[in-house]
């Protein structure tokens, strides 16, 4: 056991260093200046090898070898002058490696390139009102009719659709086959007039999931990602992927920090909150669960880099961070005093700012439904973790 | 970086988890916990020849570190087995820091082929566990008063004294003016003793700055260890339990409730194990980082093992609430480590003054 990395790495994360100091100043004060300067910063991490790893230079990648540890070093020193990573969105960290693994040259060619620049911006669509746990339930339909598809139906949750270009999706292909074994996964241009985008306001007040109808809508016989009536496997390895997403450390690691900070500058009486001792054992009770986590992500890490089974711990990452989510949301509500009782971003709010921790308030809510329901995790624990059978309900 | 068991390590586990399931097997446990006679042999175990696991190899022992001891201590918890071993660890590690090198010379030797067995007697009763707590005063080179609570006190063993301004002392074998009563301990798979000194010599071990709270991050990190271990015995009874049990028809394992209370047990347990390992790795090598990490994993491991521990025997019904039933030894065995060398509540309290809060 050996939390320090050995001397190559130590050279590899001088490097990193050295490059950033050479391309990145920091996050621009002048806000409107930042995507084309995150652009261009993510061309040159591409071309020195620091972006994109697992993705093929001929599709605008910078295909490294696989070294988990080199990945951690350069999410740790990105991290630290906040240098833009891999672009933000489900195109990047759902749709890219689906593609990688089940999509065509000619797929990959067309898509890769210009998702990992982002300027193919995607959505997915998965849910419907009536197919939300059991997925496998959709009722969208695609038809191959004249060389291409034609889809009727309604998707709804799909997050930024009213900001994508492209969805990725499940639809029914074939009606005769049982549940699972009749869905395919379709890419589909939402810039058409048989598709209405209609962003659903969420109770942060924000609009940022859409409900999505397909009224004969079309797509190219060939824009579909593995083979007919297979949709549901290659789904799969995408849900994979977002569990880890989601459970990622540092989604909780950086909130409670954060928690810490409200926690120095939120007053209880005369005094700091953080100086008082019901506060204290309540912070340092949810820091045991994210040391927990954290250190549990570095085993994860090490098997992973060694090629071993990590086992159980990584089917826990998305309900743990979901449940300490609510532990920070119930501690930051009991700190922000009478902030609670304004909207995150008010008009006329109280110059500490206090009340945009409703907004942690309430998204840590979402957290523990979208990609798979804290009670799908829990089947999912018991079922491929634990061994238990399927349920009889 | 590499925060992962090496190939020693697994084996390490494995032979001594082998070892302690065949030495004490549930009939031994429950002959224990009825007070039937029982030698108090642990052959297998000491067949393993562990007594002098973290003991520097020019005292003869085997030099390995805290993880490693930690391992152990996690595998003793798993099996509930009663081998003095974490106690007299203890001892190694305090006289380890011994200023006075002599006593390290002359003692550690005979504690690392476990000819000669330790002990540590801190806990003065009334949650007073730790180096600051600590009132006994060592006048004139003898100790008069009490420690509640030590455990595997050993005939003719060396017993390390926690003393007044977190000093530590050292009470030879033979000593004289030791009385002992014998307590008796909500868990019977641990011996604990209350020790009434009356002109007991001592020698003082004039620890090397901090030894008193090496030897307390220590117990913390073992205790922590052995919560894992006995954390995870407890789920892996209540699966196979419910896994067979049917009532209406069917196998009470496949209810969801069923599952779903199974998962959010495995979903606490599980994440203990990389945080009791970071505080055993920290205790060698973020030495600055060790007294806090052992304070929280120590709360929260201990914290996690009770409440488990009543959800577990809740989850086996009438069965779970028998004496003669295996749950009830890890459950007390949840108890003891949730006690010992102080609670949850002082724990995280003493982690948020150490990390700045
Ligand atoms: C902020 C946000 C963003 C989202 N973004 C997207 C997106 O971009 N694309 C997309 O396709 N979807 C998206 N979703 C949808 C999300 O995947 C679904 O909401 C989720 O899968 C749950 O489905 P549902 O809402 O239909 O709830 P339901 O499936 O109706 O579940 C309701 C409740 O019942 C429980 N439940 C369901 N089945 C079982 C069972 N078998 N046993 C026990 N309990 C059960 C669930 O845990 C839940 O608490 C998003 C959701 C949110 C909140």
């Amino acid at each position: 056991m050996d939390l320090a990395y050995s001397r190559d790495y130590e050279i590899f994360r001088s490097e990193v260093r050295a490059f950033l100091r050479q391309y990145w100043a920091g996050p621009n004060r002048d806000r409107a200046k930042r995507a084309e300067e995150a652009r261009v910063f993510r061309e040159a991490a591409i071309e020195a090898g620091y972006l994109y790893r697992s993705v093929p230079k001929i599709y605008g990648g910078s295909e490294q070898v696989v070294d988990i540890l080199k990945g951690q070093i350069i999410r740790e020193e990105f991290e630290r002058v906040r240098a833009p990573r891999e672009v933000d969105g489900v195109g990047v960290t759902l749709l890219l490696p689906t593609l990688l693994e089940h999509g065509t040259a000619e797929q990959k060619a067309c898509f890769i390139p210009r998702t990992v620049t982002g300027e193919f911006v995607w959505a997915q669509g998965y849910s419907e009102p009536s197919a939300g746990s059991d997925l496998a339930s959709l009722r969208t339909r695609a038809e191959l009719k004249d060389g291409r598809w034609t889809i009727n139906g309604q998707k709804i949750w799909s997050s930024g659709a009213h900001l994508a270009r492209y969805m990725f999706m499940l639809a029914r292909t074939e009606t005769a086959a049982a549940k699972h074994a009749g869905i395919s996964y379709l890419l589909v241009d939402l810039k058409q007039p048989g598709i209405d985008v209609r962003p659903l306001k969420q109770m942060t007040g924000g609009a940022e999931f859409c409900e999505v109808f397909f009224n004969d809508a079309w797509t190219p016989a060939d824009w579909i990602v593995g083979e007919r009536a297979k949709g549901w496997r290659v789904s799969r390895s995408t849900l994979k992927h977002e569990r880890n997403f989601i459970g990622g450390v540092d989604r909780i690691a950086k909130p409670f920090e954060r928690l810490v900070g409200l926690a120095k500058q939120a007053r209880l009486g005369d005094a700091p909150a953080i100086e008082d001792a019901e506060i204290r054992q309540r912070l340092a009770r949810i820091a045991g669960s994210v040391a927990a986590l954290t250190y549990s992500s570095y085993r994860q890490t090490s098997l992973a880099a060694r090629g071993e089974d990590p086992g159980l711990i990584q089917l826990l990452f998305k309900l743990y961070g979901s449940n300490v989510g609510h532990e920070i949301a119930q501690c930051a509500r009991e700190l922000m005093g009478d902030s609670f009782l304004l909207a995150p971003i008010a008009d006329g709010a109280r110059s500490d700012g206090i009340e945009k921790w409703n907004q942690q308030f309430m998204g840590s809510i979402a957290v523990a439904i979208a990609g798979g329901a804290s009670n799908i995790q829990r089947n999912i624990i018991a079922e491929r973790g634990l061994g238990l059978p399927r349920s009889v309900n | 970086m590499n925060f992962a068991l090496s190939e020693q390590q697994q084996m390490l586990q494995s032979t001594v988890a082998a070892a302690l399931a065949a030495g004490f097997p549930p009939q031994r446990l429950h002959s224990l916990i009825n007070r039937r006679a029982d030698d108090g042999a642990h052959t297998e175990f000491d067949g393993l020849e562990l007594w002098g696991l973290p003991i520097d190899p020019k005292y003869g022992g085997a030099g390995l570190e805290m993880i490693d001891a930690a391992l152990v201590a996690e595998c003793v918890g798993f099996a509930a087995a009663a081998v003095p071993i974490v106690n007299h660890w203890l001892v190694a590690f305090a006289l380890s820091h011994a200023s006075d090198r002599d006593i390290a010379a002359k003692w550690l030797p005979q504690l690392a082929t476990g000819k000669l067995r330790g002990t540590v007697a801190l806990a003065e009763g009334e949650s007073r566990w730790l180096p600051d707590d600590w009132t006994l005063r060592g006048d004139g080179g003898t100790l008069n008063g009490e420690k509640w609570f030590v455990g595997d006190v050993a005939p003719n063993g060396l017993i390390v004294v926690g003393l007044a301004g977190g000093e530590l002392g050292l009470v030879l074998p033979d000593a004289s003016g030791i009385g002992t009563k014998v307590l008796d301990g909500v868990d019977r798979t641990r011996s604990m003793a209350r020790l009434r000194f009356t002109a007991t010599p001592f020698v003082p071990l004039g620890c090397v700055a901090d030894g008193a709270v090496r030897l307390v991050d220590a117990a913390l990190i073992l205790t922590a260890a052995d919560a894992f271990g006995g954390a995870r015995r407890l789920l892996e009874m209540t699966t196979a339990y419910l896994g067979q049990r049917e009532q209406f028809g069917m196998r009470l394992v496949q209810f969801q409730a069923i599952k779903h209370q199974l998962a959010n047990i495995a979903l606490e347990v599980e994440p203990c194990r990389a945080l009791y390992w970071y505080a055993a790795h920290a205790f060698d090598h973020r030495r600055d980082e060790c007294s806090a990490s052992a304070a929280l994993a120590k709360a929260h491991i201990c914290d996690r093992f009770l409440q488990m521990s009543r959800d577990c025997i809740e989850l086996h019904g009438g069965i779970g609430f028998t004496w003669d039933y295996d749950a009830q030894i890890w459950l007390k065995r949840a108890m003891f480590d949730a006690t010992i060398y102080g609670s949850a509540r002082r724990h995280r309290e003493r982690y948020a003054r150490l990390v700045g809060w």
